[in-house]
């Protein structure tokens, strides 16, 4: 197996869903996926160091997403798949992540998929630090109350 | 550190714990150890962390993801070897290297060298002029045109080499083509009049179809107003040379405007959006007007049979 093939195998899952939140289309988030790894194995000296792929390859299909669908997907309005079916999670603990504002979604996707710290976070996303704690707890914040007002309806 | 700040802080903490060590909450910890409150709500909070962390790992992914990623990596490679090693590629350019400044909000009258390895002979007009008449304006004019007006190229994009119609073999044995040659072909397409596949005024109808075919992913956002406001007439699937093109006619003020839009190789660091030179002309044989304009990855070119500079007011209705 090659060295590109192993980071294939180690973050097509988590960027999957990264690109899945971000575009919610299934098709299009495999076409950001696959295009996020053309553009990264075109860097030579980045694709060779597996330490900087990590926030590599995730800020590579945050800004691929950026250039090419700009706020129009992230305007559709639809869900994101339920990863309930069969699993025995509640779906709405994932659903409500489609229902955030914006600015918030990529933050707190990045947030529960854990592979980065906060400071990680703001590379890839490109924002200070201070702006990515305060979406996480932003956003947090919205998902609580959203949840509060689902319970209470 | 008081309860709040050390709750604000604790908020960032990744359930799974690996930032427990980490010292940047080393102290919210502490305070959290020492205040029955703050422990019960970080408590509360990691299950709720944890919970939807779960749930995202729980999504499920396409078991054709790998085989789509490797498909898409070997087309590359295809694609690359076939162009000789650089899709589209900018050459570098003089020692100047113009600052980082105001390039993403101003009309820049740049004219790119882009190369395309091969190919050349196919893009050429048939009705175009070799010179490429540029309303006057060569390339050499333009680029002063483009220092007097003291707008600059973004440190990043230093690397062009500043040129205009140069469509011969480049000094390192390489054919190359010019943005302005793409754009020549383009003309040819629009000169040919070819029917449109699908027709209708549904953007995103075109959008799934193009798309479907292959075609260069279409940013309504990167249609001007000016153009996107007028009448859709219809859209097509265009191969400029070897470039497959994503086509649309509008109907505007009684004229017909071609949109194409050409997918590049990216341009490695170019900040997403950002438009890094535009060109403009006017075919003297046939009359049609060309603006081109590249970003980080792809070149829109619109074409009219209207005066440029009306073209031009279209295009930078945005």
């Amino acid at each position: 197996m090659t060295h590109f093939e192993e980071l294939v195998d180690v973050y097509n899952r988590p960027l999957y869903r990264f690109a899945l939140s971000l575009v919610r289309d299934l098709d299009r988030a495999m076409d950001l996926v696959a295009r996020t790894f053309v553009i990264w194995s075109r860097q030579p000296e980045e694709s060779s160091k597996c330490d900087k792929a990590n926030t590599g390859l995730f800020s590579t299909l945050y800004r691929e997403h950026l250039g090419r669908f700009g706020s129009e997907w992230g305007r559709s309005g639809r869900p994101i798949p339920s990863a309930a079916a069969g699993t025995g999670v509640p779906g709405e603990l994932v659903e409500p992540l489609g229902s955030l504002d914006l600015d918030l979604l990529p933050t707190l996707t990045l947030f529960y998929l854990q592979k980065h710290d906060y400071r990680e976070i703001a590379t890839i996303l490109d924002l200070p630090v201070g702006t990515v704690m305060s979406r996480i707890s932003s956003g947090k914040e919205q998902l609580q109350g959203k949840n509060a007002a689902e319970n209470d309806g | 550190m008081d309860r709040e700040q050390a709750r604000f802080i604790l908020q960032s903490l990744r359930p799974d714990g690996l930032d427990e060590e980490s010292a940047d909450f080393e102290e919210a910890l502490s305070v959290a150890g020492e205040d029955s409150v703050l422990k019960a709500w970080l408590s509360d909070e990691r299950k709720r962390d944890a919970a939807i962390a779960a749930a995202f790992q729980d999504v499920p992914v396409p078991p054709v993801l790998k085989e789509k990623i490797m498909s898409a990596m070997e087309a590359d490679g295809e694609a690359e070897a076939s162009l000789g090693g650089g899709d589209i590629e900018e050459k570098q350019s003089g020692s100047e290297a113009p600052s980082l400044a105001a390039t993403s909000e101003e009309r820049e009258m740049t004219v790119l060298k882009v190369e395309i390895a091969g190919g050349v002979n196919s893009l050429a007009s048939p009705a175009g002029d070799a010179s490429g008449n540029a309303s006057g304006k060569t390339g050499e004019g333009m680029l002063r045109g483009v220092l007097l007006a003291g707008v600059l190229v973004v440190g990043a994009f230093a690397s062009f080499e500043l040129t205009s119609n140069n469509s011969g073999p480049a000094a390192n044995g390489e054919q190359t083509v010019s943005m302005r040659d793409v754009g020549r072909g383009a003309v040819a397409l629009v000169e040919s009049d070819l029917p449109f596949e699908l027709e209708g005024n549904d953007l995103y109808d075109y959008q799934d179809w193009l798309e479907a075919g292959g075609g260069p992913q279409l940013d309504f956002d990167g249609i001007p107003e000016g153009i996107s406001e007028g009448k859709l007439v219809g859209c097509r699937l265009s191969r400029i040379g070897g470039l497959c093109a994503s086509h649309l006619c509008f109907e505007v003020e009684d004229s017909s405007v071609h949109v194409l839009l050409v997918g590049t190789m990216p341009i490695i660091e170019a900040p997403r959006g950002w438009r890094v030179a535009t060109d403009r002309w006017t075919c003297p044989d046939s009359g049609v007007a060309v603006v081109a304009e590249r970003y980080d990855s792809r070149i829109w070119f619109f074409l009219s049979k209207l005066d440029e500079q009306k073209l031009v007011d279209l295009t930078t209705r945005r």
